[in-house]
């Protein structure tokens, strides 16, 4: 079941794209968009992955089983990456414990 | 005398498949066959020398420990010698022994065997995975003469950015290592997908060719990470990358994320072949099949797959939020349901058998006590309200080794004897095998039971002096590692006598269904001539032998 070819067309193409999102990310950096800036970087790497993974590494050419591993690996890192930010994030859900040395056995 | 040895006398039975053929010890002769062979068997053999190498290195390290930890006050090292010991037995026994030992020496010795397979997909990887974990080896060794690590084998910063140690090293090594597990595991991998032999479907093949596969898969999604991490280490350790470090905006904990990311699949890496082992061991010695395959097959993988979401159960008093905290100590929870399966229908399968009493037997019983005794503490700490008085007590110290002493090292002992007559062709000392047996049983307990009741009562790990209240027990758990290790020795001993002396096996001494005993012992070069054709699955033990070889025939 091969359903695509990478040709050269298209590779050039998606090695603009590369180009073009390396210039972007590079670009947001300029404008001060505080937090946001990590995500945006993120988000634009994560694509840029992909094109490397689908056009480079011929992954469009492979069976779905193929495919199904790297996305399988994907969801690892999104697994590895949620669990771990939710960390940081959910550290003052509680109300703070009570310090012992402040009150100590009566 | 046991049923297995009268049955291995009494069966007149000396050929097997491949025994027209000289065996694959004496098929090419010469060092340079051996350094370069290509033959899975002969590999298998030589990460056999190595793993028992380095079993030794660790079990002296550990003597050292339990030896300074016979006196309350100072016995006979220093603090700072204490600190590398402990490290180091931590870093060999993990990388350079449990790790690698089941997969490399049995897993690559049967496995082929297993599936009707003349070799391993890619021989020549399973040769260069021997040849870089020899490199990761003479990397630790060398970092250990040159400085040592006193961290601990986990590692946690921020002492390890700073420690004058050999971190770095320690950290390139570790990697490489990786790198022959990752070799290792996906040649398993593509060799049971795609080398089975004609009839041999995914519901036939032997149980522990499905524990093999699982524990590739969890090789190949977690080492990278552990890669990762360390080379973040080491950066940081080499360069003052500050990674982890507040002060640059970075965080501590993120180091013990990503480091227990890997290392709790990591202990399924450790105990996921050993259930494999005890698998083949139990039904062959049930002559029996196996309760329910299917809950054995598909329980390792579930296994695999949710031992990546419980990591935080190892950080609960490292600053993990408690949000977090609540999600991985009920997400820990469900390895235990799994491995009860794998226990009760193991337990299962001894009903109705007719069981045959050898020293793999033997080993399978202390296995599934102690199995069950360190899963159902690895629970209790699992449970974050108690972990909080355990965490970093001896408590953790005795958990984990009841899971890779009391059941990687006795499946690995279990494999090395019920294996033995397929590897070599001679038969050992039952009656010797099983006095060893008991031997490391008893030691183990005086070894590691005392740990409890040391560690609830307070005794917090990784100090080299203690209170003298603490000693009595003590004294118990190092008068037990001193007969543990009488018993290890002892029981090597045995196979190496067995080596030269012992008497010759027929392909077949335990009366087993599985497809490795259809070949001569020692299997011939190739294993079979033709791929065989296989008509039933590796239990059949409704069938007599004979009507058994007839359905799986190979040549
Ligand atoms: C029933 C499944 C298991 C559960 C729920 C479990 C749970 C835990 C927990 C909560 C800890 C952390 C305790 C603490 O540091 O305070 C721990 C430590 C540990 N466990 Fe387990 N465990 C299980 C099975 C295993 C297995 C199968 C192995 C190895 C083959 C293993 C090896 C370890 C090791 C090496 C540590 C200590 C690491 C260190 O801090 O040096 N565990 N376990
Ligand atoms: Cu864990």
């Amino acid at each position: 079941m091969i359903s695509a070819h990478v040709t050269t067309p298209k590779l050039v193409v998606s090695w603009i794209a590369l180009l073009v999102l390396t210039f972007l990310s590079f670009g947001s950096s300029l404008l001060g968009l505080g937090e946001a800036e990590l995500f945006i970087a993120l988000g634009i790497s994560v694509v840029k992955t992909f094109v490397v993974l689908f056009i480079f590494m011929h992954l469009v050419e492979q069976r779905f089983a193929n495919r199904l591993i790297v996305i399988l690996t994907f969801l690892f890192i999104v697994l590895l990456v949620t669990l771990t930010v939710a960390d940081p994030l959910t550290r003052k859900t509680f109300p703070p414990r009570p310090d012992p040395a402040a009150s100590p056995y009566p | 005398m046991s049923q297995a040895t009268i049955d291995a006398e009494t069966r007149p039975d000396p050929l097997g498949v491949g025994a027209d053929h000289p065996d694959y010890l004496r098929a090419d002769s010469g060092l340079r066959s051996w350094l370069l062979t290509k033959d899975h068997k002969r590999i298998a053999i030589m990460f056999y020398v190595g793993v028992i190498l380095f079993l030794g290195l660790g079990g002296i390290f550990a003597l050292v420990l339990r030896t300074e930890l016979l006196t309350p006050e100072q016995t006979f090292i220093d603090a700072n010698t204490y600190n590398q010991m402990f490290t180091l037995h931590g870093i060999t026994m993990v990388w350079l022994f449990m790790i690698p030992a089941i997969p490399t020496v049995f897993g690559n010795f049967v496995l082929p065997i297993m599936l009707g397979a003349k070799d391993l997909a890619f021989p020549r990887i399973n040769l260069a995975s021997f040849y870089v974990y020899v490199l990761s080896a003479i990397i630790l060794l060398g970092a250990m003469v040159a400085g040592g690590a006193d961290t601990g084998w986990t590692f946690y910063v921020p002492y390890s950015t700073t420690s004058p140690t050999a971190v770095t090293w320690m950290g390139i090594g570790i990697f490489v290592n990786g790198i022959s597990s990752i070799m290792t595991s996906v040649n398993f991998i593509v060799t049971t997908h795609t080398m089975r032999a004609k009839g041999l479907s995914w519901h036939r093949m032997p149980l522990f060719v499905w524990a093999s596969y699982a524990t590739s898969i969890i090789i190949l999604f977690a080492t990278p990470v552990l890669g990762m991490s360390l080379v973040l280490l080491a950066l940081d350790h080499a360069f003052g990358l500050s990674l982890f470090n507040p002060r640059y905006g970075g965080d501590p904990v993120l180091f013990q994320h990503l480091f227990w990311f890997y290392s709790h699949p990591a202990v399924y890496i450790m105990i996921l072949p050993s259930f494999g082992v005890i698998s083949e061991v139990v039904c062959s010695f049930s002559h029996n099949q196996p309760a329910s395959y299917r809950a054995i097959a598909y329980s390792s993988l579930g296994i695999a797959f949710i031992g990546f979401f419980t990591w935080g159960h190892h950080m609960f008093v490292a600053g993990l939020s408690e949000f977090d905290a609540g999600v991985f100590g009920a997400l820990s929870m469900f390895v235990a349901i799994f491995s009860a399966i794998k226990v009760f229908t193991w337990v299962a399968t001894l009903r109705g058998g007719s069981i045959s009493f050898a020293t793999p037997m033997l080993y399978f019983l202390w296995f599934l006590f102690l199995f069950v005794f360190g899963g159902m503490t690895g629970v209790a700490v699992a449970t974050q309200s108690l972990d909080v008085h355990w965490h970093d007590t001896y408590f953790v110290v005795a958990h984990f080794h009841f899971i890779m002493v009391g059941g990687t090292l006795t499946a690995f002992l279990a494999a090395a004897h019920y294996w033995f007559p397929k590897m070599f062709g001679r038969l050992y000392d039952e009656r010797v095998g099983l006095l060893t047996s008991v031997a490391v049983f008893i030691g183990f307990v005086f070894t590691f039971l005392p740990q409890f009741l040391l560690g609830n009562g307070g005794m917090p790990r990784r100090y080299f002096t203690y209170p003298a209240r603490y000693q009595w027990l003590n004294v118990l758990s190092t008068g037990g590692a001193w007969l543990l290790g009488a018993g290890l020795i002892l029981a090597l001993g045995n196979l190496v006598i067995a080596l030269k002396w012992g008497k010759r096996a027929g392909p077949n001494p335990w009366g087993s269904r599985s497809f490795e005993w259809i070949t001569a012992s020692p299997p011939s070069k190739h294993n079979f001539e033709e791929t065989p054709e296989i008509e039933r699955s590796a239990y059949e033990y409704t069938l007599s032998e004979e009507v058994a070889r007839e359905r799986a025939k190979a040549r």
